[in-house]
């Protein structure tokens, strides 16, 4: 998935027109699927509960920093509007379903 | 480049730097109390960065459309739509250095609370060692020497109601001779 999302990043990016701030931007995105992919390796492998929770809440940070990240690859042209709504939207249901994951975890049920 | 530009790419190399060291700590640490430090401080501090370096970016766009006195009839729409995207961007930073914290707090004290997490307290790094400390002329030596002196006050009750009675009836005295 994270190819494929490369792939697309990169021929927006090399499609004429790209300032070197979307170059900037568009590194950035790099960087941050690199992050997220160790944060996932640690969420497969994690001994405990706590450490595959830990590693999915700030895989979610790093998500809701990506869509904001791709809202500007061609910044001038698109409007980095939507997805900034989709990125507020994103963040408030990680740190819902974190704090709910946690308390069905310590009390069985969500009562 | 803009000068702005240029600032908004420093920024968004410093939220590079701390979003990977957070992510190779959060996978290199050994336990997972240890993981907790990479995980819970450096992705606060790096979507802060990261987003506060798009904004300037935008701010970067805005100021392109002010100096080239674009602000007319159609720019002014485009002003404000620029103002409204820093805008939700400042607004989504504020909200996740709120809630990931609060986030990072609530899985350590799950975990600490979990029966299968849980480390005694002769290993956990986090209980109070003041009890440990040894210094000169030591609290629980003075404990010792304490009963004596105790049961004394206890018998003597008596006369330390008489001392108590006795200041009023001076003050009096002192107010009747005034």
């Amino acid at each position: 998935m994270s190819v494929a999302l490369s792939s697309a990043l990169f021929a927006t990016a090399t499609a004429g027109k790209a300032t070197a701030a979307n170059s900037v931007v568009f590194a950035t995105c790099l960087v941050l699927l690199t992050g997220a992919i160790l944060l996932l390796i640690r969420a497969l492998r994690g001994p405990t509960v706590f450490d595959r929770i830990l590693a999915i809440n700030a895989l979610g940070t790093k998500t809701v920093v990506l869509v904001a990240l791709i809202a500007f690859v061609d910044f001038p042209h698109g409007n980095p509007s939507f997805f900034l709504d989709t990125g507020l939207v994103y963040a408030l249901v990680n740190f819902v379903a974190t704090i709910a994951i946690l308390k069905y975890i310590q009390y069985r049920r969500l009562g | 480049m803009g000068v702005l530009e240029i600032v908004g790419s420093l920024f968004l190399a410093a939220g590079c730097v701390l979003a990977l060291t957070g992510s190779i700590g959060v996978l290199r640490m050994p336990d997972f109390y240890s993981r907790l430090h990479p995980a819970g401080k450096s992705d606060t501090l790096a979507q802060a960065l990261i987003l506060i370096g798009l904004a300037l970016f935008a701010g970067q766009q805005m100021l392109e459309v002010v100096l080239a006195g674009r602000a007319g009839e159609h720019g002014g729409a485009e002003l404000i739509g620029l103002a409204n995207i820093m805008l939700k961007l400042v607004l989504l930073s504020a909200l996740l250095f709120v809630t990931a914290p609060t986030a990072t707090h609530a899985i350590a004290k799950a975990a600490r609370l979990d029966r299968f997490t849980r480390i005694r307290v002769e290993e956990d790094p986090g209980a109070s060692r003041v009890g440990d400390i040894v210094v000169a002329g030591d609290v629980g030596e003075q404990l010792q020497e304490e009963p004596g002196p105790v049961l004394d006050v206890h018998d003597d009750e008596p006369g330390a109601d008489a001392d108590a009675d006795a200041p009023p009836s001076s003050h009096d005295t002192q107010s009747e001779d005034d």
